[in-house]
């Protein structure tokens, strides 16, 4: 599974890949998001609401799915992740 | 960044309401005091007791993801910071700023610690995106000693600003001539940001006295750009009297109330002369040929225009140079509040979101930002935080930046 930043998004659609252009790109993402392999926090989508373009706050918004609560697991997961990284 | 994570097809369609957030409690009562808030406004904004908040602070309890959602947006802190094992070291904010009339050091309102901090990170990013794209970081070499006058200093100033009488007494409006004298004083090796938010009562300007790279702070709620131009220079004076070790930090100031009014009477003066210089306004006076007390407010108007300044920092410059008392100028003064309080309620210009990250941030620190996130070295995301500015902006940023336009509404941010 992927756990997106929102400069994944942002690179995506609003840098290097724009979906009007990319097109097989963002189908192949719609294909992840579906089997459930692409995801971020919802506070990714907040990030997005505050810098990101009017298209990817609008696709963002159009993809709820895409966006999990921070439950305490995720939480926990990511402290660990931070710890091992700066390790 | 893409994390490879264990599969998880949670998804976002039934968020619990009361998710607790594993923030670490120490973080939170650090960054409260930080932020120079106290407990009750907080609690208050959050619709919470104060002994919640402080059992939260204690590690007590956990406020939820929303709460601490909150917390991080009140505190202008970012929502990761408040899972950092400790809080971060920093020096206060009162050893990097100047001594500021009516300020009490580690006792700043909320607002101006704000803008502080702002203003202090931008000039430490500037320093790191320098460093990492190889630019070298302009040395700011204006020394200046109280000792010298001010008439000394300010064409001292002047000279090394490199604005021309010609250039100046040619600019059509006073917009131009705030954004001339901003362009002189970034080339000369200090930052210049706009603040809003702070009240003109607390500061009308301030300036980190670091080095390399000092910054100057304007107060963005002065509407009047004259006065801006006007607090530019006065707060350059203080950078140049504390580069020629005149000056020190709030912190470290120790002369007592009258001792620092004559200082700040000595920034006045310094700055006026560098606005305007006698050998430029010898010419007008002679022609005007005015008596001492016959300067009327609309007379000093007049004059003031010519020179983009504002009419009181023209009679501050008359009475510098004699061509009115301390009796005239006070009597021109209160003739002056009153005009002034007369006037209706200036209207705010339409400022644009470029025109907002332009004003505030200036253009070498958005250049920076920009090339920097050109470069890869920093995320679109981060030059986003940076800015304060959306994405899709960043297209007409450039092309700002490209023209040089000089709009009027380029700089008309009312601070709100």
């Amino acid at each position: 599974m992927y756990s997106l930043d929102t400069n994944v998004f942002m690179d995506w659609q609003s840098r290097f890949y724009p979906l009007d252009l990319f097109i097989q790109l963002g189908n192949d993402i719609e294909a992840l998001i579906l089997r459930g392999e692409w995801r971020a926090v919802d506070l990714v989508r907040e990030e997005i609401d505050a810098v990101g373009t009017p298209g990817l706050r609008a696709w963002a918004h159009a993809h709820p799915i895409v966006f999990v609560p921070l439950s305490p697991e995720i939480q926990v997961e990511a402290a660990a992740l931070r710890r091992r990284i700066r390790s | 960044m893409i994390v490879v994570m264990r599969r998880d097809t949670r998804c976002n369609c039934g968020m619990p309401a009361r998710v607790p957030a594993m923030v670490n409690p120490a973080l939170l009562g650090w960054a409260r005091d930080q932020s120079g808030l106290a407990p009750e406004p907080v609690a208050k904004r959050l619709q919470v007791k104060i002994e919640k908040l402080l059992a939260w602070e204690e590690g007590e309890t956990k406020p939820t993801v929303r709460q601490a959602k909150a917390l991080a947006k009140l505190y202008h802190r970012p929502f990761g910071l408040l899972f950092l094992p400790q809080p971060p070291m920093v020096a206060p904010l009162a050893a990097e700023y100047r001594r500021l009339p009516g300020v009490q050091p580690g006792a700043e309102s909320p607002e101006l610690r704000l803008a502080l901090r702002v203003m202090s990170q931008r000039r430490e990013l500037a320093l790191e995106l320098m460093e990492e794209l190889g630019s070298t970081v302009p040395i700011f070499q204006l020394s200046a000693h109280v000792a010298s006058g001010p008439e000394a200093v300010g064409l001292q100033l002047r000279e090394a600003l490199g604005v021309s009488d010609e250039e100046q007494l040619g600019w059509s409006d006073s917009w131009k001539a705030l954004r001339r004298w901003r362009a002189a004083v970034e080339s000369v090796g200090a930052l210049v940001f706009q603040f809003p938010k702070v009240s003109l009562s607390q500061v009308r300007g301030l300036s980190l006295l670091d080095s390399p790279l000092p910054a100057i702070g304007i107060n963005s709620k002065e509407m009047a750009p004259g006065a801006r131009v006007f607090t530019l220079l006065h707060e350059l004076v203080h950078i140049a009297l504390a580069n020629g070790k005149d000056e020190r930090s709030a912190l470290h100031e120790k002369r007592d109330d009258a001792a620092w009014a004559e200082v700040e009477r000595f920034a006045e003066e310094a700055a006026s002369a560098a606005l305007i210089p006698s050998t430029l306004l010898k010419p007008f006076l002679d022609h005007l040929n005015v008596e001492p007390h016959q300067w009327s407010v609309e007379l000093m108007r007049s004059l003031a225009g010519k020179f983009r300044v504002t009419p009181l920092a023209m009679a501050t410059r008359l009475r510098a140079v004699g061509e009115m008392s301390w009796n005239h100028y006070r009597q021109w003064k209160s003739r002056w509040n009153e005009f002034v309080a007369l006037l209706p309620a200036s209207t705010k210009g339409f400022a644009t979101p470029v025109d907002k990250t332009l004003s505030r941030g200036g253009r070498p620190f958005t250049r920076l930002v920009l090339e920097a996130m050109d470069a890869n070295r920093i995320t679109s995301v981060q030059a986003c935080q940076y800015l304060d500015l959306r994405f899709n902006h960043f297209d007409a940023l450039r092309a700002e930046l490209r023209l040089g336009s000089t709009r009027a509404t380029a700089l008309a941010d009312s601070g709100e």
